[in-house]
């Protein structure tokens, strides 16, 4: 990961990574009971600062998720 | 600097029960806070004292903060503050006094609310520290020109207390991106004219507590 400025001519970008939490919770019915499971992890999120104004932030998304679980 | 007798407040903790009664009175080196509400508490007294204090913040109990001017409030620290304690050693006395610092959970950092406090107002050490806390692609350049849209938006907030100039920022991550991008395409905010690292100057706030 790396924060800095990178980029050329109209590319040219700040870039700022970090970590974030997210919670994946679960229901799973059992012999007539609720079980709820929540499933801790971090991801990355990067937000990139153009110089012309563009701002863009790159992060997990849903659909992202689901395909990973799919190829798992 | 004035005398420590002059610069320091004081903190009144009651509490009655049907058996017993507790009056404790204490130092207060320095406070932050609102309303009904202490932000951060930093108290000076002895082993007892301390503990029992310890224990009454803990209990979300309220107190009493009287500041070197004599102004009263009564105030506590939220449900499930954060405690640090440490010993200072006092020539001419065989046993250290005991230093408790209180801080609420916001204060922390841990209540999920749409703005940050921060024990010192100067501008340098306000930016950097929105920066690092919503993870922003930011320069530190932009320290003065991000402050003065903040506050034409009135979103910084002085709080009360002695000790610190603390301040709370009302603002969410979304309207700091929001601002990058409008200070960047109205070529309010520089841009750097080299690629590399973005360096942080150590702010004079912190240099002076080192």
């Amino acid at each position: 990961m790396l924060n800095g400025v990178f980029g050329k001519n109209e590319g040219r970008h700040i870039a700022h990574w970090r970590s974030v939490k997210h919670v994946d919770v679960y229901h799973e019915e059992e012999d007539g009971y609720q079980i709820v499971r929540r499933r801790e992890r971090f991801s990355h999120e990067l937000t990139l600062a153009h110089k012309g104004g563009r701002v863009l932030v790159l992060k997990e998304t849903e659909e992202k998720a689901t395909s990973d679980e799919k190829c798992a | 600097m004035k005398n420590a007798h002059e610069r320091f407040g004081e903190l009144v903790y009651l509490r009655r029960t049907e058996k017993t009664r507790t009056h404790i009175r204490v130092h207060l080196s320095a406070w932050i806070g609102e309303e009904s509400k202490a932000h951060m508490v930093s108290v000076v007294g002895g082993d007892t004292e301390i503990g029992a204090l310890a224990a009454a913040f803990a209990n979300n109990d309220p107190f009493t903060a009287i500041d070197p001017e004599g102004v009263e409030r009564i105030v506590s620290l939220g449900v499930t503050p954060t405690c640090f304690r440490g010993p200072i050693g006092v020539a001419g006395r065989r046993r250290p006094l005991r230093h408790l610092i209180g801080l609420s959970q916001e204060m922390i950092g841990n209540a999920k609310q749409d703005r940050l406090l921060l024990i010192s107002e100067e501008p340098m050490f306000v930016w950097s520290s929105l920066v690092l806390h919503f993870g922003l692609p930011a320069l530190p350049e932009w320290a003065d020109w991000f402050l003065s849209e903040l506050r034409r938006r009135k979103r910084i907030q002085a709080l009360a207390g002695f000790g610190y100039r603390a301040v709370a920022v009302r603002t969410r991550r979304q309207e700091l991106l929001k601002l990058i991008e409008q200070g960047l395409r109205q070529r309010k905010l520089p841009f750097p004219a080299t690629n590399g690292p973005v360096h942080w100057p150590a702010t004079d706030f912190l240099a002076r507590t080192a």
